[in-house]
């Protein structure tokens, strides 16, 4: 789990409305097997670097896909909005990562039926936020 | 010969010691003017000739903008300028080197979702000195 996956997993579980959800539950790029809904999937999608003409800065932009997974269209949308409410907009620590800015880039949701051959549907909402972070300059050492 | 990108540039400036973490320094395009010397009796192709003077010109710079540090100081006197190139192949890295002064001071655009950005216009008082890499 890279840098930023681990401050946001940190940022959410300690804001008691969000763990009271989901428990913890809050993973790297798949659910693993056997997990309980609801549930929190975190992956990035890409960063982005700048550079001055003397090294690379210490600010990094990243893009990370948030896929909250339900029981149901209300579960994953009061876990989409309890995560919005605490993440768009904001500037401040999470973790031990300072955060520079949140932003939602999209937002898409989605009922799927499941693969077990039941009438349930897996439902999930997923936003891509994008965020700038400070990082510390490469030393070359 | 080495073909580069422009990481490692430096530029100093010897009085006002502005410093930035800077991401563009815009090339010089020095000009002289071509006099129009055709008359009634030219026939074809108007005739010129090179003017006297060059115009040394000036430009452009960026950089990421800090708000605790100060801006490109506008109201500082013209003053020694260098510009030190990447070090390429060989031992001593090119420089452009002459006095110039800052013509404009551009505070950062604040946008949400974007990273601050400093700029600056520099003009050359002179004509300016490039020392190739040796």
């Amino acid at each position: 789990m890279i840098r930023i996956e681990k401050a946001l997993r940190k940022f959410w579980i300690d804001d008691e409305d969000i763990r009271d959800k989901i428990d913890g539950r809050i993973f790297a790029r798949r659910v693993p097997d056997h997990t309980t809904n609801p549930c929190v999937v975190l992956t990035t999608i890409t960063t982005s670097r700048e550079y001055s003409l003397a090294n690379e800065i210490n600010v990094l932009t990243a893009v990370v896909q948030v896929d909250v997974y339900g029981a149901n269209t209300a579960e994953v949308d009061e876990i989409t909005e309890l995560i919005r409410n605490r993440t768009s907009g904001y500037k401040g620590l999470a973790g031990d990562l300072f955060l520079q800015g949140c932003f939602i880039l999209r937002e898409q949701s989605e009922a799927k039926r499941r693969r077990d051959g039941s009438n349930r549907f897996a439902n999930r909402n997923s936003t891509d936020y994008q965020i700038f972070f400070s990082q510390a300059i490469p030393t070359h050492a | 010969m080495a073909i580069d990108t422009g990481l490692g540039a430096t530029i100093a400036f010897t009085d006002s010691s502005f410093a930035a973490s800077f991401t563009t320094l815009g090339g010089t395009e020095m000009t002289r003017e071509m006099l129009d010397s055709s008359h009634l009796g030219t026939t074809d192709y108007m005739t010129k000739i090179v003017g006297d003077l060059v115009d040394p010109g000036g430009f452009d710079i960026e950089y990421f903008f800090d708000p605790a540090a100060t801006i490109a100081p506008i109201t500082a006197a013209a003053e020694t300028i260098t510009i030190t190139f990447p070090l390429g192949s060989l031992t001593t890295a090119a420089i452009i080197a002459g006095t110039g002064a800052f013509t404009s001071s551009g505070t950062p655009e604040l946008v949400a979702g974007g990273l601050m950005k400093g700029s600056g216009k520099i003009e050359w008082t002179d004509g300016f000195t490039f020392t190739k890499e040796v």
